[in-house]
């Protein structure tokens, strides 16, 4: 059984206050629009004071969060799925040239699980052993997803390493 | 730079704080039951808290809680709808729920493909084929008075060219267009029929479902490429009635029967799709992409999409994978279904098919250690697990290993565990000895073992590293794994525990077996190919018996060569075929048939190759050859990948069915008793 810990509504706050951010921009990316991006966000939280997890470490904290945001996504599968059938356009622009919500409208046309990766490795700042731990996947399979979202970004060598 | 302007852009992307208020509040103010033993707890805190999370049902299976300790499931056997979703979703699938749905995932998957052009030079293919064979060690089958086909797992059949049920013999003749129905009693054969196939069809496999033949032929119609099964009642082997005729889309890739439901898999190359309106999905129209079987379209909630867009020059989604269900007794199809992606293997246990696919991605590494250790496989294989349900398939599962395996025998499936053993290839760009630029390979060997869901639960990865995978077997809880480069270390890997594979033992002999399959409980016998140690250049064919009563200690007792002189050959179907290979160890018999290249006596004759059935027997200390007997062919530029020739027995009896004729054998005492040729313009 999982342990789980008694926390004050002052508590409880403050840990969501602290992942808020961290969960609607995933929710977000994952999801392609503001509402459902809330919905999800509302579920996240009552998962966590459901659950009420208990938390060795500040990473494993926000693990939890990122880990259960992805999953709660996937429920939203439909309408993300139907979102992202628009089509990336042919004469992709250099990316200096972009605007930065260009950048991102092409980062969220990505399939959901490359997009997440790609977030994760570059607003996040997460390693690829970090990503695999919270996506459930193996370090190969991370990189594939990154090599994958480079690729479909069209992004030069310079644009890969930060 | 994108990193850049992804976080400038994300950096703007923030929750509206009314919704966030609300959206903590709602959390918090949520009325949750109490349970005594928490009230017991929260009388005794002196500070009143508003509210807890607490529940009546204390399960909790979410792998959120425990961000990174894996989620290990027990082998139970009941998925929730959930848990199905949720798995399929992982590895990008998903059942659509209109044409429309499956019409832009195509289109999506055509527009993501790469062209050849684009692809990596220097990529060679991957070498195809290996063997595995699962062993269920406390259920051998009782000696039957006759040989079944060679089948992976006990219960499910498996399609081949002769069928037996000991009474009859079922040959297909593949050049001639005919099945052959023969009365076979004690050595003496009668042809009873010929079922004659349309030569517009090309037929590939037979199956026998007690009263009933079933053949599988090929066709091609303009470019459309379509696999048709053909359904007879043999109720009186003196006059066969076609009953039923089914034909899906795409080429023949393999068949099951289990438990009266037969399975056919084909795969579909997706041409151009045209741009269709979308108020227009007439069927004509959707015909052009969705499969279809006897020419009604596959139905849109039973087309598994997918979102696995891959960059490769052979794109993950550029065919349809197509699987029917056939119920033979009720003489109607139970049910289809199609995925979006290629198939490469499966693997038939008596409660699922297993798909794999081989996932390429064109990367080259630098050649540097650094790099090479950070560097992705250019392979791996997607799993789908379709649950046979009595024919009522449905897809339950998805998942992901590193690598590609090779055939059916590297996959096994043991209490709900799904065991795969696969070969990653890593292309680095480096430099031969003169610095010349060069493209390099590293290899890797791996087992895993997948749970239920077809999450990886445990695996053992970087086994014979730089060598690759020749064969596999599969025996209760150890797998045996042939690698090999120069020379071939045979490991024995204990499974018992999936979680944690051990490696009991590592055996390095000479060349390499390509199948192995158990003889008995207490040996298993590698048909192979001997090499130089110090080149690894095969040099021969050889049958090897390990000793395998302890898997700690497995050693080679005796081995058979067939060493090559010159450019004489020996070569056998049973290498890249486990169909082609007679076992039986409670009746004694080792068979296979022997391709041999012999050269023309004077310069000016051309080679020409010659079949020969030939019988072994193990005595537990040695392999020795006990019989040969010469195949009647229709012509000489035969080769060991497509040859035909199988044997089986019935009673004291063997048969040895080859291409011209068909010959009765005394097992006693080796004389041939009958033959039946089957044309006239024999050669040989």
């Amino acid at each position: 059984m999982a342990k789980r810990l008694l926390r004050n509504r002052n508590e409880i706050e403050e840990i969501l206050l602290r992942h808020s951010d961290t969960v609607y921009k995933i929710a977000y990316l994952r999801a392609g629009n503001v509402h459902d991006a809330e919905d999800i966000m509302q579920e996240v939280f009552l998962r966590f004071v459901k659950y009420s997890p208990v938390f060795e470490t500040p990473e494993h904290e926000k693990a939890w969060f990122i880990r259960t945001t992805i999953n709660r996504t996937n429920s939203f599968f439909t309408s993300a799925w139907k979102r992202r059938v628009v089509p990336l356009d042919e004469t992709i622009k250099s990316y200096d040239e972009m605007s930065d919500s260009e950048v991102l409208d092409a980062v969220m046309q990505l399939p959901k699980d490359i997009s997440t990766a790609i977030h994760l490795y570059y607003y996040e700042d997460m390693t690829v052993k970090e990503i695999s731990e919270t996506m459930n996947k193996s370090e190969s399979a991370v990189k594939s997803l990154l090599f994958r979202g480079r690729k479909l970004l069209k992004l030069s060598l310079e644009d890969t390493y930060r | 730079m994108f990193d850049k302007k992804y976080k400038n852009a994300m950096d703007k992307v923030s929750v509206n704080e009314e919704a966030l208020n609300t959206a903590i509040n709602n959390a918090i103010a949520k009325p949750k039951s109490m349970n005594p033993l928490k009230i017991a707890l929260i009388a005794c805190l002196s500070v009143a808290l508003i509210c807890t999370s607490v529940f009546a049902a204390f399960k909790l299976s979410e792998s959120e809680n425990h961000p990174t300790v894996p989620n290990i499931q027990d082998g139970d056997s009941s998925i929730t709808d959930v848990d199905i979703t949720s798995s399929l979703l992982q590895q990008g699938f998903k059942y659509a729920e209109s044409y429309e749905e499956v019409y832009k995932a195509v289109k999506d998957a055509q527009k993501y493909a790469v062209s050849e052009e684009e692809a990596v030079d220097g990529m060679e293919t991957l070498v195809p084929e290996y063997t595995v064979r699962p062993f269920l060690p406390n259920e051998t089958p009782s000696t039957p008075e006759y040989s079944n086909t060679n089948n992976q797992v006990l219960g499910v059949q498996e399609g081949d060219v002769v069928k037996t049920d000991g009474k009859y013999i079922y040959h297909l003749r593949i050049k001639d267009y005919k099945i052959s129905i023969i009365s076979a009693k004690d050595g003496k054969m009668e042809t009873i029929y010929e079922i004659n196939v349309d030569n517009k069809f090309s037929p590939q496999e037979i199956l026998l479902i007690e009263d009933q033949l079933a053949v599988i032929c090929t066709s091609i119609e303009k470019t459309t490429r379509n696999t048709t099964c053909i359904y007879y009642d043999i109720s009186d082997r003196n006059n066969p009635k076609k009953v039923d005729e089914i034909t899906q889309s795409g080429h023949f890739n393999n068949c099951r029967v289990v438990d009266g439901i037969v399975y056919i898999i084909t795969g579909m190359y997706i041409y151009e799709v045209d741009n269709i309106k979308e108020s227009s999905f007439t069927e004509n129209k959707v015909n052009e992409f969705v499969p279809s079987i006897n020419c009604i379209p596959i139905k849109p909630t039973d087309v598994i999409i997918s979102d696995c867009y891959t960059n490769s020059y052979t794109s993950f989604t550029d065919s349809y994978t197509i699987l029917s269900a056939y119920d033979v007794q009720r003489k109607t199809l139970s049910s289809d279904l199609a995925i979006l992606g290629n198939v490469k293997n499966i693997y038939c246990s008596n409660k699922n098919i297993y798909i794999t696919s081989n996932v390429r991605n064109g990367i080259l590494a630098e050649e540097s250690e650094e790099s090479l250790d950070n560097a992705i496989p250019s392979n791996n294989t997607k799993i789908i697990k379709i649950a046979l349900n009595d024919g009522e398939i449905r897809a339950t599962a998805a998942g992901c290993v590193d690598g590609s395996e090779k055939n059916q025998f590297s996959m096994d499936e043991k209490d709900g565990i799904f065991r795969i053993a696969t070969t990653s290839l890593y292309w680095y760009r480096g430099k031969n000895k003169n610095g010349i630029p060069k493209v390099k390979s590293k290899k890797v060997n791996n087992v895993y073992c997948l749970n239920n869901e077809l999450e990886i639960i445990g695996k053992s990865e970087d086994l014979g590293i730089s060598e690759e995978i020749k064969s596999v077997r599969f025996m209760g809880d150890i797998v045996y794994v042939v690698t090999f480069r120069q020379t071939d270390p045979l490991y024995a890997i204990d499974l018992s525990d999936p979680k944690s594979p051990k490696t009991l033992s590592e055996l390095k002999i000479d060349g390499f077996s390509e199948y192995m399959q158990n003889y008995g409980n207490d040996y298993m016998l590698g048909i192979g190919y001997e090499a130089d140690p110090e080149t690894g250049i095969t040099n021969g064919l050889k049958l090897t018996m390990f000793d395998i009563t302890d898997p700690k200690d497995v050693f080679d007792v005796d081995t058979l060569s067939y060493m090559w002189e010159k450019d004489e050959y020996v070569d056998s179907n049973s290498i890249y075929n486990h169909k082609a290979l007679l076992i039986d160890a409670e009746k004694g018999l080792i068979g296979l048939p022997i391709m041999k290249r012999h050269i023309g006596k004077m310069n000016w004759e051309y080679a020409y190759w010659t079949i020969e059935y030939e019988l072994f027997s193990f005595n537990g200390e040695n392999i020795t050859e006990a019989g040969s007997f010469s195949c009647p062919l229709y012509e000489t530029n035969v080769n060991a990948f497509t040859d035909k020739t199988r044997a089986l027995y019935i009673g004291e009896y063997l048969y040895i069915v080859a291409d011209a004729a068909i010959q009765s054998v005394s097992l006693i005492d080796h004389t041939v008793t009958n033959q039946i040729r089957y044309t006239d313009r024999l050669k040989y």
